[in-house]
């Protein structure tokens, strides 16, 4: 049971902070406590604005993404904005589909994800539609496809 | 595809999708060249009371060159027919409102159109039912003031008028060319690229922007607005020849405010048909002054709102534009290019560009990370 959800290969700290390092060498890193996090500015479209967003990543956990800056806003005040967590760290994958696991490099589908997420969240400040596609989570714990 | 890091072409593809929302539908357009035909072919038919002056049937306006814009609320939206009389010259024609009479009685033989027409200063406006009204012009050839010049009877002044319908449609489209290729071929009919490889260019869209802005501006006031053959000439004469949307509406109302500030005091501006020296397009702002002033005022603003606007982001940008041309339009063009985006990124199409901090791109891109496929999820 246990086999089917271990990935084969899954990537240690180092070779994560290999990949970032690499790929996202704008990113700046640390390592606390075992727990590594890289902080970085996206700017998804060239009429949107620049984020700054921090990915945390302890070894055995999903990784972790939240926008420092700018403040992510809800449409109006008290509303909430789509595919976030609690906290407002964002929703980038379906955890029962195995979208990420730990052979993938954050540096090729958090990040990506993080652009992806940025923009059509912008979309949705202008439009009130979520134009990226995704999922909720109903109540139940089944899943119902997100109003486009 | 979409090219998410050139601020230009996005800020471009956006007003693009902005102005082709304010066209007429092809529904609306073909009904629209059906009133056309079935005017024409009325007037045209063998054996009638001007069957010997030799008519000449065809449009002008907006759907001669292809700056159709829906109009807002009520108002009805304007076709315009010229029935140029080949056979006769104004010499031939002693009392120049005897063609308005005649063309009138014609068009009164059919017993629909009898019913729907409503005799103007210079036309025969037949009122159909719904969301247009056609204005039958008619006019007779003067070859003294240049090919494709006419003369128009005025009831007003009892005279005739001069005008060039289809010189000016010429001009305009001569212009509109300019600064693309001779293979570009420029549409006139809503949704181009139904017929492959027919675009709308800079100018036809700014122009349609433009009076999008207007019919905005002056909704509750419409008969203060600057008419649209002086919007259009305008927008012409200051068309640098770049196809980019943007940097051609930058020129022209830069072109515009700087023609309004070289006028002397106390004068006006003038705006004369290019192709007609004999025909001032705005000497209704003779008799209106307060048109004119509205009409300055006008476009300082619009050309001030219009420079804050293009460093504008996000949300402010979008708020900007809708101030402009009216938030609906406006946030459906953002949504119709996410959507774009998004049929990228679910056709494995899209990428990131890690030197341009992640912009969105596409895979092909040299440098560009693919996204690997997944579902946005969560509250």
């Amino acid at each position: 049971m246990a086999s089917r959800f271990l990935p084969k290969h899954p990537l240690s700290l180092a070779a994560q902070t290999a990949r970032m390092a690499a790929q996202w060498p704008v990113f700046t890193h640390l390592i606390r406590r075992g727990e590594a996090e890289w902080i970085g500015a996206l700017t998804p479209w060239a009429l949107g604005e620049t984020y700054c967003i921090r990915v945390r990543f302890k070894s055995g956990k999903a990784p972790r993404v939240h926008v420092v800056e700018p403040q992510l806003r809800p449409r109006e005040p008290g509303g909430q904005v789509p595919h976030t967590y609690s906290g407002n760290a964002l929703c980038l994958y379906r955890p029962r589909n195995r979208e990420w696991n730990s052979s993938l490099a954050i540096a090729e589908t958090i990040i990506p994800w993080s652009c992806e997420w940025l923009y059509f969240y912008e979309v949705w400040l202008v439009t009130g539609e979520w134009l990226g596609g995704g999922e909720h989570p109903t109540s139940r714990g089944k899943t119902k496809r997100a109003r486009r | 595809m979409l090219v998410l890091d050139d601020p230009v072409a996005l800020l471009d593809d956006l007003l693009d999708r902005v102005a082709a929302a304010l066209e007429l539908s092809p529904t609306q357009y073909n009904r629209a060249k059906d009133h056309y035909e079935a005017v024409g072919d009325w007037l045209s038919k063998a054996g009638t009371r001007v069957s010997a002056f030799g008519p000449d049937i065809y449009s002008q306006g907006s759907l001669r060159i292809g700056t159709t814009v829906k109009p807002h609320g009520r108002v009805e939206y304007d076709l315009d027919l010229v029935v140029e009389y080949l056979a006769l010259t104004a010499a031939d024609v002693q009392e120049p409102l005897w063609l308005l009479q005649e063309t009138e009685a014609r068009l009164a033989e059919n017993a629909y159109y009898a019913s729907i027409l409503e005799p103007k200063n210079r036309c025969a406006r037949l009122n159909y039912a719904g969301e247009f009204h056609m204005d039958v012009l008619p006019a007779v050839p003067c070859v003294e003031h240049g090919p494709n010049c006419v003369l128009v009877p005025d009831r007003a002044v009892e005279d005739w008028k001069a005008s060039c319908p289809r010189g000016y449609a010429h001009w305009f489209l001569d212009a509109a060319q300019r600064g693309y290729a001779p293979g570009v071929k420029m549409s006139v009919e809503p949704l181009p690229g139904h017929v492959p490889n027919q675009i709308k260019v800079s100018l036809q869209r700014v122009v349609q922007l433009i009076k999008r802005w207007r019919d905005l501006r002056w909704a509750t006031d419409a008969k203060r607005a600057p008419i649209s053959v002086v919007i259009t000439t305008l927008a012409a004469d200051g068309y640098r020849g770049d196809p980019s949307l943007v940097t051609t509406m930058t020129n022209v109302l830069d072109h515009i405010v700087a023609e309004i500030d070289a006028v002397p005091f106390g004068d006006r501006l003038r705006v004369l048909n290019p192709t007609n020296p004999q025909e001032d397009f705005s000497e209704r702002w003779d008799s209106e002054p307060e048109n004119y002033r509205q009409f300055v005022a006008g476009f300082r603003d619009f050309r001030e709102r219009w420079h804050r606007l293009v460093l504008l982001k996000g949300v402010n940008l979008e708020f900007a534009l809708s101030t402009l041309f009216g938030a609906d339009r406006v946030k459906s063009a953002f949504a119709s290019q996410a959507r774009d985006v998004a049929a990228a990124k679910d056709s494995g199409r899209l990428g990131v560009l890690p030197s341009s901090f992640g912009a969105l791109v596409d895979v092909t891109r040299p440098g560009a990370l693919r996204s690997r496929g997944h579902t946005f999820y969560g509250e």
